[in-house]
């Protein structure tokens, strides 16, 4: 099989966020995965997206959104600019890495639940999202940041398999 | 029988609350997946609430018909449940067990469900 891709540029708002959520779960569809998979997949794009635009640099100009279908596994990489002294960028990286510290995503997720419920409510920040993305979506997070500020966050679903 | 008391919407995605025996029903539809969804939804859950606890009457969040929720409308629900808690009122969170994301999803929520059933999630 030939890998697809569904590469986007856009304007880092909230109406650009909900407006990937058609072509990217037409091309998932289109690449063959079923009405389930494409469905968790285009949500994560969508909460990578979010992220993007909640916690990404202010004057940031773009956001890139990448969809990459293989025969192993599929792709989804979202690309932002962070600030120089990134407060959100060391929190993120925090949870990525305690998420990689369950065995089990749904573990993680529950924890999140039960520590969202805990404290006063306060909107965003509660990396929910994340945790969703590896216990709903099935996906292993991984990120790197370049010499350009430009924050790269992946998620990596592996097709026919059972764990992240 | 019940009959549907008030509406409200916001962007995509609209709730229905219905009034029956015991119950207070809000059946969400549509997409929810608003920047900060909690402005629009703890008005309207706290407002539920405080109605239900004062006619004595369950809470019952049917998720059912809802196509779409992003994760941070998630926090407010999850915080409608400790209100309940609080406030002695039954909650049930029903969703549509033929939906995978909502299968998955709610299944979680079950952490908050207790023994005396006055926190219940129910698929269906």
């Amino acid at each position: 099989m030939d890998t697809s891709v569904l590469e986007l540029t856009l304007a880092p708002d909230w109406n650009a966020v909900r407006s990937a959520w058609d072509p990217c779960r037409g091309m998932l569809e289109r690449s063959g995965l079923d009405a389930d998979e494409s469905y968790a997949l285009a949500m994560v794009a969508q909460e990578l997206l979010e992220n993007a635009v909640k916690y990404g640099a202010d004057d940031a100009e773009v956001i890139g959104l990448s969809l990459r279908v293989a025969e192993e596994d599929v792709t989804v990489e979202v690309r932002s600019r962070v600030g120089v002294d990134d407060a959100h960028l060391r929190s993120f990286d925090r949870t990525v890495q305690w998420i990689r510290g369950h065995q089990d995503p749904f573990e993680a997720y529950v924890e999140r639940l039960k520590q969202t419920s805990a404290r006063p409510y306060v909107p965003g920040g509660s990396g929910l999202g994340l945790a969703r993305i590896a216990y709903e979506g099935r996906c292993a997070l991984d990120f790197y940041v370049d010499a350009g500020s430009i924050l790269a966050v992946s998620a990596v679903y592996r097709r026919g398999g059972t764990d992240g | 029988m019940s009959e549907a008391v008030k509406q409200w919407a916001e962007g995509e995605l609209t709730l229905e609350a219905r009034q029956g025996a015991g119950e207070l029903r809000l059946v969400w539809r549509g997409r929810s997946s608003d920047r900060e969804p909690g402005r629009f939804l703890m008005p309207v859950l706290s407002q539920l609430l405080e109605s239900c606890r004062r006619s004595s009457s369950r809470l019952c969040l049917d998720f059912a018909p809802l196509e779409y929720m992003n994760s941070s409308t998630f926090t407010p629900v999850v915080k409608a449940i400790d209100e309940a808690r609080k406030a002695g009122v039954p909650i049930a969170l029903e969703y549509s067990q033929a939906k995978k994301w909502q299968a998955l999803s709610f299944s979680a929520l079950r952490t908050f469900e207790t023994a005396d059933g006055s926190v219940s999630v129910l698929g269906r």
